[in-house]
């Protein structure tokens, strides 16, 4: 058995005692021959030891670390295993799986740095396991939804109701009044039977039977008309309830979700994210609408008749109640099978939209390769896999019914045979077995759905739960306590020994240190993977530095108001993003306000008027999602006049260039040589030509500036750069001939 | 690159109407390699050539995982293919298992015991070819997998990936639970 957390093993392990100082302590969870089992890695001031579980006293591996060097954590498939070098030989220490990665990245990073004789800390293990249970947590939440008592969610819920309890409360009178009133009519069955149709006994005189027949039938269709008025308000206000507070929660929830840092949406899936926004309160929304009135009127019904039941006949009750356990039973049993039915129905309905979205939007290389056939195989194979789930469900569905059905109609039957004898032998009036056979009717009827409405509340909390998992998400990226706030920015931007990983073990930028003099023009170049988009997203802070500092002006990024931030901060995104909307709205995207003079202004400045007015609409041209209607260089020219008209401080350009043609490529640049200057700006470009006008360049590698300095210095250095420009030229001149 | 004074692919060489390859997609026959493991590393020489630490890996990791095998240097760049462990050495082939084994930690169920259900995160415990264990899945129904056919896999909430290779194959109780499931 692996070890679960449950019960946290001491870590060294009990029977080993070193005599020096243990350093860190790791523990894990595979043998070296690749089997589930514990191992622990324990390093010392001196030395270092492998531990095998319940061996304490003879490690399996014991080195001295001054003969060590090269510690590294290789990464597997599933997992990975931590390696030292010794006399250029490799020694694997412990292997361990996935869930023990991070640590031991973490520790091989340390054992690394005290190999060659520097300082290291390693942090404290982050607890990923829920403390209670042992569950491993969801990324980035402390709370396990296993442990999260029901009680909890449906308290938040009803916090909601707050705000508008005087509805609440007269939903609340409205449907106990309903229920109430629901038992009269058969109440009234019994003296109409015993009193006016078919009395025992001495007959009353005809015309007072006649009286009390009208009576009677009043009150019936009085109880009937307030019934239906109740019942109406009810529906209504419920509804109105539900609807108010899913708006909310679908708000406070959307609201949550733009303040949410970056790095929540790198750790989730956007399909998780967006499902939760739709279908998470959207099904808390039909639970609140119906659901929960359901749930509470079919429980009073339930107390309420059975209080009468009970008081009319208690030895007659009881044949009602006899069968009640078995529809209990029966339908939470077969529910269970409806329930995992109905699942495989809708996962297969959610599989088959998905064809269809995927096939569809991709028609163009369908029938480029001529595989029509093929899909339509496919399509029909996953439709029939549908219609054949849905059949499977709608099986068990009549089943279900026809069985309880059955069994309930047993247990009419048999009040039916007892309280017939009752009336023929006993002192049962005729009136009173009517009136109890339709509380029969009506006592089994909500009881069959009860398992269901109870299944689906449980679902509707869990979809509370984990649209509440969302709230309860911190932005990373917070307000400081005390914000800068910046009306003015001159640019000047500088990195105090900056590191940065998205994940804290694996660091992207190690020790960045620059400074940039405000209206500096830096072109960002290296490899992908060398840290220069990275670099940029810590300036306009989107993720914080791990260690280190930005500043801007003098001030660390931290403290700086975030609105004022990125209000002078400008960004031409490699990926153009454009809303549907006009070409105008676009370009006024961050200055909404903005007049048409400045508009047009923008986009001349951008090079984009021309284009635009071509288009037939001119600056009210409508685009697509995406910017559908436009080519990749009018994208980008629209996202240069957008960050023209933003007018920041400090501008980013993150291959501005990079989709387009060589001649409009030339337009472009012109747009943005206009655009650069009087700001501090941030170039990433690929094509080195392009940051020609930079006042310097930075050559990242692997995390850090190898380089930094004019594109002529650089040059003459011969160095990382003269490399990349040499590789560069080697490729234009194949695309050159090529072309 | 030395690749030139190699022997250059076999007879599994594609049709004449391929592009030429270039000299890293050879393709390598048990005949002209020797592998031996240093340390915690595997090695590789061609002919007579030098000893160099390889690394292998599967091309096909779930449907082919004892064929189609790609040889790797230390700076991940390919040397060539292997096509099939049949025709090596026993010894030579029970080396490059081994090594298939250290790299993939992909445990194989084999049965499944109980499958328990808390709020939204369902408990498996289950038998597999690395030992019993407990996994715990968030959200199955988008981490179990079926990439073909009847080969399942099962992604548990710390990134652990298991497989059930032939559901048909597991025992009926085994395949009744994971039926419930999905």
């Amino acid at each position: 058995m692996r070890n679960d957390a449950e019960s946290p093993a001491p870590c060294p392990p009990e029977g080993f005692s070193p005599d020096e100082q243990v350093r860190v302590c790791a523990q894990a969870d595979l043998l070296p021959d690749g089997r589930f089992g514990s191992e622990w890695l324990v390093i010392g001031e001196q030395h270092l030891w492998v531990i095998a579980d319940g061996d304490g006293a003879t490690p399996r591996i014991e080195l001295p670390l001054d003969e060590l060097s090269d510690a590294t954590a290789q990464t597997l498939v599933g997992g990975g295993a931590l390696e030292v070098s010794r006399n250029g030989t490799h020694i694997e220490l412990v292997r361990y799986t996935n869930a023990r990665a991070g640590r031991f990245t973490t520790v091989a990073g340390a054992l690394g740095k005290w190999l060659s004789g520097e300082e290291a800390e390693v942090p404290e293990e982050d607890e990923k396991r829920c403390p209670r249970c042992g569950l491993p947590l969801a990324e980035g939440t402390k709370v396990c939804p296993a442990c999260l008592p029901r009680s909890q969610t449906l308290r938040r819920l009803a916090l909601y109701l707050l705000p508008a309890w005087r509805q609440a409360l007269g939903l609340s009178l409205i449907a106990l009044a309903h229920t109430a009133l629901g038992l009269i009519p058969p109440y009234l069955q019994k003296p109409l039977m015993d009193e006016v149709l078919a009395p025992r006994g001495e007959p009353r005189p005809v015309d007072e039977r006649v009286r009390l027949l009208g009576t009677l039938v009043l009150a019936l269709l009085i109880a009937h008309v307030l019934m239906s008025g109740l019942g109406a308000a009810r529906a209504w206000l419920s509804a109105w309830l539900g609807n108010r507070i899913s708006h909310d929660i679908r708000v406070q929830l959307y609201r949550h979700l733009q303040f949410l840092s970056l790095g929540f949406y790198d750790k989730q899936q956007m399909g998780n994210v967006i499902s939760r926004v739709n279908q998470d309160t959207g099904r808390l929304q039909e639970f609140l609408v119906w659901g929960s009135q359901d749930l509470a009127t079919n429980l009073l019904l339930i107390v309420g008749i059975t209080i009468v039941l009970l008081v009319m006949n208690a030895k007659l009750a009881l044949f009602v109640f006899l069968p009640a356990p078995i529809v209990v039973l029966l339908s939470t049993v077969v529910w269970k099978r409806v329930r995992h039915y109905m699942h495989r129905f809708f996962h297969r309905w959610g599989r088959l939209n998905a064809v269809l979205n995927e096939t569809l939007s991709g028609l163009r290389v369908t029938k480029a390769f001529g595989q029509e056939p093929r899909h339509i195989d496919d399509f029909s194979s996953r439709s029939l896999e549908l219609a054949i789930s849905g059949t499977g469900v709608e099986r068990v569905w009549s089943i279900l019914f026809s069985g309880m059905s059955l069994v309930m109609m047993l247990g009419t039957l048999l009040v039916w045979y007892v309280g017939g004898r009752e009336v023929l032998f006993g002192p049962m009036s005729l009136g009173t077995l009517v009136a109890f056979l339709t509380y029969v009717g009506m006592f089994y009827q909500p009881l069959r759905f009860m398992s269901m409405l109870l299944n689906w509340a449980s679902r509707s909390l869990a979809a509370g739960e984990r649209v509440f998992e969302v709230l309860d998400t911190e932005p990373e990226v917070a307000e400081a306590e005390e914000p800068v706030a910046m009306p003015e920015m001159q640019g000047r931007v500088s990195f105090r020994d900056v590191s940065f990983g998205y994940e804290p073990h694996r660091p992207v930028l190690k020790g960045i240190s620059c400074e940039v003099e405000a209206g500096e023009m830096i072109g960002l170049v290296g490899q992908s993977g060398a840290g220069k988009t990275t670099t940029i997203n810590l300036i306009c802070r989107f993720y914080d530095t791990d260690a280190g500092e930005v500043l801007i002006d003098g001030v660390p990024i931290r403290d700086i108001h975030i609105e004022d931030l990125r209000r002078h901060i400008g960004i031409v995104p490699q990926d153009t993003f454009l809303f549907s909307g006009t070409i105008a709205e676009n370009i006024a995207y961050a200055k909404p306000g903005a007049t048409r003079e400045e508009i047009v202004r923008a986009a001349r400045i951008a090079n984009a008027h021309e284009f635009i007015v071509k288009k037939p609409d001119g600056y009210e041209t409508l685009l697509g999602e995406r910017g559908q209607g436009l080519s990749a260089g009018e994208q980008q020219r629209l996202s240069i006049a957008r960050a023209v008209l933003h007018d920041p401080a400090i501008l980013i350009l993150d291959e501005a260039t990079s989709q387009v043609d060589v001649e409009t490529e030339k337009g472009i640049q012109e747009a943005i040589d206009r655009l650069v200057k009087s700001r501090t700006t941030f170039a990433i470009a690929h094509r080195l030509a392009t940051l020609k006008n930079a006042d310097r360049l930075f050559v990242l590698k692997d995390g850090e500036i190898a380089e930094m300095g004019t594109h002529d210095e650089l040059l003459a250095a011969e160095g990382e750069f003269y490399r990349l420009v040499q590789t560069y030229q080697d490729i234009s001149a194949v695309s050159a001939v090529q072309r | 690159m030395s690749e030139e004074t190699l022997p250059t692919g076999s007879a599994d060489e594609p049709g004449a109407e391929w592009p030429e390859l270039p000299p890293e997609g050879r393709t390598l026959a048990p005949a002209d390699v020797c592998f031996r493991r240093e340390d915690a590393r595997l090695q590789m020489r061609e002919g007579e050539g030098e000893w160099r630490e390889v690394s292998v890996v599967r091309l096909f990791p779930l449907s082919e995982p004892e064929r189609w095998l790609a040889v790797l240097d230390d700076k991940q760049a390919d040397i060539g293919l292997l096509c099939d462990l049949e025709g090596f050495e026993p010894e030579q082939r029970l080396l490059l298992e081994d090594e298939l084994r250290r790299r993939y930690l992909t445990p194989v169920i084999t049965a499944i015991s109980a499958i328990r259900h808390r709020g939204d995160v369902a408990e498996w415990t289950v038998a597999t070819d690395r030992g019993e264990t407990s996994i715990v899945v968030r959200n199955v129904r988008e981490k179990v997998k079926e990439p073909l056919p009847g080969h399942l896999t099962i992604e548990d909430a710390q990134g652990n990936r298991y497989e059930i290779p032939h559901r048909a194959a597991l025992d009926a109780a085994s395949r009744r639970l994971l039926d419930m499931e999905i």
